[in-house]
């Protein structure tokens, strides 16, 4: 499955850059260059060849690693992504594991008290959430943690100035690792509004797919034959239920992850992080093919290693899944 | 079982209703209201909107008040009227996305899911990438492709939903194709209108309007991302998203009505729309009646 996606995905994106309005050199280097500067630019970066060459050109570049060089950072591709995706990773992963914590132990509980006042709050409330736009719930964040009771900073990302060594370039880990507290506090305060917006987006997917799954799974023989060997309740569900019951929610936060590449855009425009959704947007906004075409096939890798972690989760949850 | 409330004589949509659970029919009733007040917002627009929505009829900024029950915006213009008429363009923008995506969706899904074979393996291999992948990326690559425009906003939006669709239809196509009860009414010598009539327009029609009412929510969030971002429909068309970003840099001193308003209108969109899909799915649903 890898090779036909990244191929059909680099392909299309390539086609489609070439096809955007505007020149991407013209844009990178204002209009008061004067014409042969830009021809030549044009001509050393390549953009004067026909499109097939330039095309076949990208794809041996791509399979080398080599993603090209940004418009308009003017540096490698490469370097911008390793300096902006530790911010994305480390938005994502924090506000999935926020989705998680509050979304499955919801859905456990709707899917105990299936019927009951609790089950209809709960869905009630989670098709509100739903509905929420994200980019609202974010600004609607700003407005009364951020402003009106001043609780969190606005939007920005905590400033290191080098106190801890960077590891991994997740702040929260290198944090923890250097043992700073003072710093992963400070990180927290400013990461909290965007998780937080995140988690409350993925919360109701989470929660319906547990609530479903564990339905499902309540049903079977093996969950009345727990409880007539009189399992204390929690054990029958937790051991028993939610055992059985996590292959679709692993599916589920798998396609959060997947689903995040692209909420992360507008999140981290909100709250001014420097990740690479931001890369993106401003790729776009400056027509840095390279930048671009770079992002996707990265995302196209991650989709496809995201997948790939998915089955192995499930094999190591469930026992009766092979390779 | 609510059975005994059937009367004879009436129709099967009406019988589904009734025997439905509470939390469902609740769900249809209220989701229907909501859609019904914007669809009210559509038609009589620009009778109820107070002003007109593309003139200068305030100083910048005002907060609400009775003359301007939602404020003013960034250009002096009265935010109530401008959010009634953008119902219009979000709404409308959304419906042509979620048409085209279904078109397409229900073309390249039949023919794959009907003549299978080689047509179908490549199909599916393109569907599938692209389902894999964020659908958002592929919205937002398109946005700046085509340029701001209204039809160019529905059509990025409807590039991302095909994939779906599609999935949704082939298979729809597969297990209507393999059903025992089409066999047999074709055994039994009822000629194709009847089967079409009674077995699969009912099938196809009740996840149709699922897909539509669902895809309307979606298509909404999508067009005032994209309007939030500043690529979908072009200022000075007045549109939730775009009336949303320019709130936003008001937001921090203090202008709370540009930002909570135009979101408030999209939460309601995507309310009654969700609301709609998911009761209508649990009346009509067989497999999803059984889980409620």
């Amino acid at each position: 499955m890898i090779i036909p996606t990244m191929f059909l995905l680099l392909t299309s994106v390539f086609f489609l850059m070439h096809i955007i309005p505007g020149d991407p050199v013209r844009l990178a280097y204002g209009d008061e260059m004067p014409e042969e500067f830009i021809q030549d630019i044009r001509h050393r970066m390549g953009l004067d060849r026909p499109i097939h060459e330039q095309y076949i050109e990208y794809m041996k570049r791509f399979i080398r690693g080599d993603l090209g060089i940004s418009f308009t950072y003017k540096i490698p591709v490469r370097y911008k992504m390793l300096e902006r995706y530790p911010t994305t990773l480390e938005l994502t992963l924090g506000g999935i594991i926020l989705a998680v914590f509050l979304g499955v132990p919801l859905g456990i509980l709707a899917a105990l008290k299936k019927g009951g006042a609790i089950d209809h709050i709960i869905r009630i409330m989670s098709l509100y959430l739903y509905s929420n736009p994200s980019f609202w719930l974010a600004l609607l964040f700003q407005l009364y943690l951020g402003v009106v009771l001043g609780i969190f900073p606005i939007s920005g990302r905590f400033n290191l100035i080098g106190r801890v060594p960077h590891v991994t370039g997740i702040i929260l880990f290198d944090s923890l690792l250097a043992q700073d507290f003072q710093v992963f506090w400070g990180n927290f305060r400013y990461m909290f509004m965007p998780w937080l917006t995140i988690g409350i987006v993925r919360v109701p997917m989470l929660s319906r797919i547990s609530r479903a799954s564990m339905l499902n799974v309540f049903g079977e023989d093996y969950m009345t034959t727990a409880r007539a060997k009189g399992l204390r309740e929690w054990l029958v569900v937790y051991r028993h239920g939610l055992r059985n019951a996590i292959l679709p929610i692993i599916t589920s936060i798998g396609g959060s992850f997947t689903w995040l590449l692209g909420g992360t855009v507008i999140i981290e425009k909100i709250f001014s992080l420097p990740g690479m959704g931001s890369l993106l947007m401003d790729g776009l906004m400056g027509r840095d093919f390279a930048m671009i075409q770079g992002i996707v096939g990265i995302y196209a890798i991650i989709v496809v290693l995201t997948n790939t972690f998915i089955d192995v989760c499930y094999a190591a949850a469930d026992p009766r899944v092979k390779f | 079982m609510k059975l005994n409330k059937i009367k004879l004589g009436e129709s099967n949509l009406v019988k589904l209703f009734k025997v439905a659970p509470k939390s469902a029919q609740a769900m249809v009733i209220i989701g229907s209201f909501l859609v019904s007040i914007l669809l009210f917002f559509i038609i009589f627009g620009p009778i109820i909107a107070p002003y007109d929505p593309f003139e200068m009829v305030e100083i910048s900024w005002e907060p609400p008040s009775n003359k301007h029950i939602m404020g003013t915006d960034a250009l002096g213009r009265d935010l109530f009227s401008r959010l009634i008429i953008g119902t219009r363009y979000s709404l409308g923008v959304s419906l042509i996305a979620v048409g085209f995506s279904l078109l397409v969706g229900t073309i390249l899904g039949s023919l794959s899911g009907f003549f299978g074979g080689p047509l179908d393996k490549i199909l599916m291999l393109i569907m599938d990438a692209l389902w894999a992948f964020p659908g958002f990326i592929f919205v937002l690559i398109m946005a700046v492709v085509l340029g701001p425009g209204i039809l160019q906003t529905a059509f990025a939006i409807s590039i991302g939903r095909i994939p779906g669709n599609f999935r949704m239809i082939r298979s729809l196509t597969l297990s209507i194709k393999e059903r025992g009860f089409i066999e047999a009414e074709k055994v039994m010598g009822a000629n194709s209108l009847h089967i079409i009539r009674y077995h699969i327009a009912p099938y196809y029609l009740s996840i149709l309007f699922v897909t539509i009412s669902l895809g309307m929510a979606r298509g909404t969030l999508a067009v005032s991302g994209l309007g939030f971002l500043g690529l979908g429909v072009p200022p000075p068309t007045p549109e939730w998203g775009t009336e949303l970003a320019y709130g936003r840099v008001f937001l921090l001193a203090g202008g709370w009505w540009m930002v909570m308003f135009p979101g408030f209108f999209v939460l309601l969109s995507m309310l009654g729309f969700n609301l709609l899909s998911e009761g209508a799915d649990t009346i009509l649903n067989p497999t999803v009646r059984r889980l409620k």
